[in-house]
């Protein structure tokens, strides 16, 4: 038997007291209710045990229809409880580095680094800043990865 | 507060948020523009699954987390290693 996670998600932004009072009359133990004003909706989760997971998102959608009544669902995610939890992990911010990390994961100077922004191939920064331009760590490390050196100076151009 | 959720709590109240525990011993988040959000019981039953629960929650409502730093990460491994 399988734990489903199934995220209901509802149009409408309930009041604190309706939302809490919603999470109260669910089984406290397997449901989770959660607003989310930026979209001016709000979702309920369900955690059941099912042997599939279209059984598993019937049982709750039921649930909360029961509970909650009248309501306009707008969506419904089924994931397996492993892959819900690990994507609770997830960090929703990339690393960010700055020129002296980027040279040192490059192995090469901060003075470089600002050399290498007018390379084609060289990752865009996200944000330049103040204190200088910041980039994704991983962009940085893609780049280290097919980044072709070509050791010593470049040759001079003849006039 | 449960500490189980301390650190987010703190990391919540650092971006702008507002944590309050009702007369109930509940953790209530307020997102920066005063928006309940979800709440946290004192003594959940299932303590792991709500915490991931009001995680997601919290993520769906735009609070940044980002990656660990290194330190943490180290910790992590350490921690992975030993047991």
């Amino acid at each position: 038997m399988t734990e489903w996670a199934v995220t209901v998600t509802i149009a409408g932004t309930p009041s604190e007291s309706s939302l809490v009072a919603l999470e109260g009359r669910l089984p406290s133990e397997d449901y989770f209710v959660a607003a989310i004003p930026t979209r001016n909706q709000f979702a309920v989760t369900g955690t059941v045990e099912s042997p599939e997971w279209r059984k598993a998102s019937d049982l709750v959608v039921e649930m909360v229809e029961s509970v909650a009544g009248s309501i306009e669902i707008v969506g419904v995610e089924v994931l397996d409880r492993d892959e819900y939890d690990r994507r609770a992990d997830e960090p929703t911010l990339p690393e960010f580095v700055s020129a002296p990390e980027v040279a040192g994961i490059l192995g090469v100077t901060r003075q470089r680094v600002h050399q290498l922004l007018s390379k084609p191939g060289f990752p865009e920064p996200l944000f330049r800043l103040g204190s200088g331009p910041v980039w994704s760590a991983e962009a940085i490390r893609a780049f280290d990865a097919r980044w072709d050196r070509k050791p010593g100076r470049p040759a001079r151009l003849s006039a | 507060m449960n500490s189980d959720i301390k650190d987010w709590a703190d990391w919540a109240e650092s971006q702008g948020w507002r944590v309050e525990d009702d007369a109930k011993g509940y953790t209530r988040f307020h997102d920066p523009a005063g928006n309940y959000i979800a709440q946290y019981p004192a003594t959940p039953s299932r303590p792991n699954r709500r915490k991931q629960d009001l995680k997601t929650a919290l993520k769906k409502a735009g609070l940044a987390i980002p990656p660990p730093s290194k330190k943490e990460q180290k910790a992590a491994r350490r921690k992975e290693k030993d047991r």
